[in-house]
């Protein structure tokens, strides 16, 4: 008997959250083995324990609080036509490299899936599941069926952009859905994490090498055509390999595009690179700001580029 | 607090309105504080931490776009905010409630009594202290995903919709964090005489 498929269930049944099946065969093997019937008066017991030393905040954390929320009022008011500015007083007169993405994205789903409607909806879900990539890369990972499906596609979106309004420090990245689960290949994995089982290599707390920012949702991609100060290459998966240069010049945001790839059909959108100014790349960005969503992502230690990358993709229905 | 009240309130607060701002936090400084003292370890950071959840919160209001339940909203906001804590703190020395803590220094929780007789509550509150020490010993993402639902109480629902992952994936987490958990305080059991016999009556020796 393996009783460690019967953990999610001894877990679930401790939080009220299995199914009626899972319920009755958890019951059903409680019956028999001694092992999981004391597992689960431990683990009853912990969370007993955790739940019982709900502490009182100290006294005086109310008025503490809201003296300074009355001292910092809010910098509120059209937000969105105001973040941009702030987000970029953070890295001072530094280039910065972006990722811009336009297009409408929330449509993929490859051709080869037959099953559509609910194949459709589970990898528009796992798209936008930022964190997934972490059981990815566990090792002690025991739902092999989550780990296949997540592995390209989730980390690439943040659920959602509420959560991005935060930039006037660059390191702040509280407010980010997304900020947790960046693939890899965006930076450094983030410090090894200690305790606990010691095998993990925990991408979760991530942060990207380079600044990112994403805008969504942008139907026509020549809305903002005008700002790029040279012609743009024009990627396709079928010649980035072939073209060394572009590699380098965009070698931060290829690592992407090759997610990109293999999420759509090859016909299934146009990307555009744009090398600009930092200059220029403001410019875009406040255009883009009231209009659409934006999503940011900094990294720990800011180090700038000389130039900004702009990456324009289109997804086409 | 009623949800469409709660609504009014945020509203309020997030134009400005420092008085609703405050019927926010007397809802949710217990349960905020309370989070952020298990994802740190100890009071005064907690206290710390949460004080910046609440003013990021007050900030940032005007972007909560009632997409997600605003407690959901807040959690995330202080848990992130705890983790982003952690790991600016990971390589400075730090006093933790680790027991093998490099310079042998301990430091332990504040708890409350929760039982009755004076006996009881001193084994209740070295079981919790021990249980502290354990979760410090979590890495943070386990600890933020198990004081979630063992503290805050929220539902594999509201986890995923905070973490931005699937409920299954919650759920297996959840159990390879209450393992892990068990797992620490097995292996502290064994070394700390202590402490053995206590933890060993649970049914401990089980290996799975």
């Amino acid at each position: 008997m393996n009783c460690e498929e019967y953990l999610p269930l001894i877990s679930g049944h401790l939080d009220g959250e299995n199914s009626e099946i899972e319920e009755r065969r958890l019951q059903e093997h409680l019956k028999t083995c001694e092992a999981c019937r004391a597992l689960l008066s431990q683990m009853e017991r912990n969370d007993a324990l955790l739940k019982d030393s709900t502490a009182q905040p100290p006294a005086d954390l109310t008025e503490r609080i809201m003296r300074q929320v009355r001292k910092e009022k809010q910098s509120s008011v059209s937000r969105k036509k105001r973040w941009i500015p702030v987000a970029f007083s953070g890295v001072a007169a530094a280039a910065l490299l972006g990722l811009v993405f336009w297009g409408k994205l929330p449509v993929l789903n490859p051709s080869k899936d037959a099953d559509a409607p609910a194949e459709e909806a589970e990898l528009i879900e796992t798209r936008t599941t930022a964190a997934a990539t972490e059981e990815a890369c566990d090792n002690t990972q025991t739902d092999g069926a989550e780990l296949a499906e997540s592995t390209h596609v989730s980390s690439i979106m943040p659920t959602e952009t509420e959560a991005l309004f935060r930039f006037d420090d660059p390191k702040d990245t509280s407010l980010a859905v997304g900020y947790s689960g960046l693939p890899a290949y965006y930076g450094a994995p983030a410090e090894s994490v200690s305790g606990g089982s010691g095998k993990r290599s925990n991408p979760l707390h991530y942060v990207p090498s380079a600044p990112m920012l994403i805008v969504w949702n942008v139907d026509d991609l020549d809305a903002l055509a005008d700002f790029a100060p040279e012609a743009p290459h024009e990627y396709t998966p079928l010649t980035a390999n072939a073209v060394p240069s572009l590699y380098e010049r965009y070698q931060a945001v290829i690592p992407f595009l090759r997610d990109f790839d293999q999420l759509y059909p090859a016909d299934g959108y146009s990307i555009r690179l744009y090398t600009v100014p930092y200059e220029t790349m403001m410019s875009v960005f406040d255009e883009c700001a009231g209009d659409f969503e934006i999503s940011i992502y900094y990294p720990a230690q800011f180090t700038a580029p000389d130039e900004c990358s702009v990456v324009l993709i289109r997804v086409d229905e | 607090m009623i949800e469409i009240d709660e609504k009014k309130v945020i509203k309020r607060a997030a134009k400005g309105d420092a008085d609703a701002f405050e019927q926010l936090v007397l809802t949710y400084q217990t349960p905020i504080y309370n989070l952020c003292l298990r994802m740190i370890g100890n009071p005064e950071d907690a206290a710390d931490l949460t004080q910046e959840a609440f003013i990021k919160a007050w900030k940032n209001l005007g972007g909560f776009q009632f997409e997600s339940a605003f407690s959901t909203w807040l959690y995330r906001l202080a848990s992130n905010t705890c983790l982003d804590h952690l790991r600016s703190v990971k390589r400075r020395p730090q006093v933790s409630l680790t027991a093998e803590d490099s310079d042998g220094e301990t430091q332990t929780m504040d708890f409350p009594d929760p039982a009755p007789s004076p006996e009881a509550a001193v084994i209740v509150k070295e079981e919790q202290e021990l249980l502290a020490r354990a979760m410090d010993a979590l890495d943070e993402q386990q600890r933020q995903i198990l004081t979630l639902r063992a503290v805050n109480e929220l539902s594999y629902a509201e986890i995923a919709e905070l973490l931005g992952i699937k409920e299954g994936t919650v759920k297996s987490r959840l159990a390879r964090t209450r393992d892990a958990l068990r797992k620490i305080l097995l292996e502290r059991g064994n070394k700390d005489a202590v402490f053995a016999s206590k933890t060993q009556k649970g049914g401990c020796g089980i290996e799975l």
